[in-house]
């Protein structure tokens, strides 16, 4: 029996990543690009993988990407909590720019762990989101069935938490070096002595498509 | 009798794009700080007035301030006058989130009042966080006083609404309010009446 797999892909393009607004748990849809972006790692995924169930952040941007990948993979889905974007509380719908420009003490490249700590009204911390979306990914890997693949349809964020947790990398160091692009796929297999990120942001499904955007 | 001036404050790019901000601290724009400005030189010729009291939102902090700046009188904030709290819907347009959740929209009918978007307020929520500012200031208020409530659209339809025993629907559903639009209300604490002097004015600036 192989080593169980959690293959987890960021949503599809949106307006607002267009903008660069912060979305957080905004019900925001998806562009076109971004409908053709799912459709294009949908088909990716359902010709590399034997995906057994789908899990997906509850916001409508991730539904939306899953809706369409699952025209391509047949697996149950269920959608959870746990893998949202940082909900942002009364900052979203600013420009990043902005954000970060009027209130520095949001950044942790800025303010480092003050900034990690520090909660939006109405929003979540990062350390908060870390931790949630970190409870979320134990739970998924501790149930985990031999030989069985998991696609996890969620956003920036949660995969960050989930890179840097297994790299041991911190948060700052975590922002200032990842990339995680709209439908970028990322690989985990979940080992016996530990887990492997096989892959890494690819959106190599995206080679010779120019058909849009 | 005591007066109370209802401000709305100055104009934002969200206003102007009709974006939803409920609690985002956007900040005005020029043309919405150069209505404070001409809305503070108004106050301070036509009213003799004793404090400020203004939500605590960036759009109307900078409002009130701006009002400071010609009105001789202390700034208090409160959240008692915040604008409706749109929780996840914040920054969407109006037009967008009316179409999908007509649930949202006040006007479309009394079961939309307790709609409540996630870590947003409902309509009645609002109404009774606001209404309920409004009687403490009524209570706290000197017999002669004049009392300037920095605030949003939202809470001045639901103030007005209240005094003149409208429904909030209806309330909700007519109302209009400029930006800086000054409304006047004068309270007599003998017999506990209030009245509504004038809305929505803005002919005080050029």
């Amino acid at each position: 029996m192989t080593d169980p797999n959690v293959v987890l892909v960021r949503h599809g393009e949106t307006p607002w990543n267009r903008d660069r607004r912060v979305q957080g748990w905004a019900p925001i849809g998806l562009t076109d690009r971004g409908r053709e972006q799912a459709h294009q790692a949908g088909r990716f995924i359902a010709e590399t993988y034997d995906i057994d169930r789908v899990l997906a952040s509850d916001i409508q941007r991730t539904r939306d990407t899953t809706t369409i990948v699952r025209e391509y993979v047949s697996a149950p889905v269920s959608f959870e909590a746990a893998w949202r974007e940082r909900g942002f509380g009364v900052l979203q719908g600013l420009y990043y720019e902005a954000l970060f420009d009027r209130f520095p003490e949001y950044s942790v490249l800025v303010n480092g762990q003050d900034a990690a700590a520090r909660r939006p009204e109405n929003g979540e911390s990062l350390l908060e989101t870390r931790d949630r979306v970190l409870d979320g990914w134990r739970t998924l890997t501790d149930g985990v069935a031999p030989g069985e693949t998991i696609l996890v349809i969620t956003h920036g964020g949660p995969l960050y938490f989930v890179l840097a947790h297994l790299r041991g990398l911190t948060l700052a160091d975590a922002i200032a070096t990842l990339e995680q692009d709209n439908c970028g796929v990322t690989e985990v297999r979940v080992g016996q002595r530990g887990f492997e990120v096989v892959r890494e942001n690819d959106t190599s499904w995206a080679r010779g498509q120019s058909s849009v955007g | 009798m005591a007066t109370a001036v209802l401000l709305r404050h100055g104009v934002t790019d969200w206003n102007e794009e009709r974006r939803i901000q409920g609690w985002g601290p956007v900040p005005l724009n020029d043309r919405g700080r150069s209505q404070a400005r001409q809305a503070g030189e108004y106050l301070a010729e036509t009213y003799a007035v004793d404090r400020i009291v203004a939500s605590d939102i960036q759009r109307t902090v900078e409002t009130a301030e701006t009002v400071a700046d010609s009105v001789d009188a202390p700034v208090e904030t409160t959240r008692a006058w915040r604008e409706r709290g749109f929780g996840i819907y914040q920054g969407l347009l109006y037009d967008d989130v009316y179409a999908r959740h007509p649930e949202h929209d006040a006007t479309s009918g009394i079961v939309a009042l307790d709609a409540t978007p996630e870590t947003g307020e409902s309509m009645l929520d609002m109404q009774q966080r606001v209404i309920a500012g409004w009687e403490q200031l009524l209570n706290d208020v000197g017999p002669n006083d004049t009392v300037v409530v920095v605030t949003h659209g939202g809470p001045i339809y639901v103030t007005l609404g209240h005094v003149a025993g409208q429904d909030v629907v209806s309330a909700i559903a007519d109302g209009h309010q400029g930006n800086c639009a000054v409304n006047v209300l004068s309270h007599d604490p003998e017999t506990g009446t209030t009245e509504i002097v004038r809305e929505n004015y803005t002919e005080y600036r050029d």
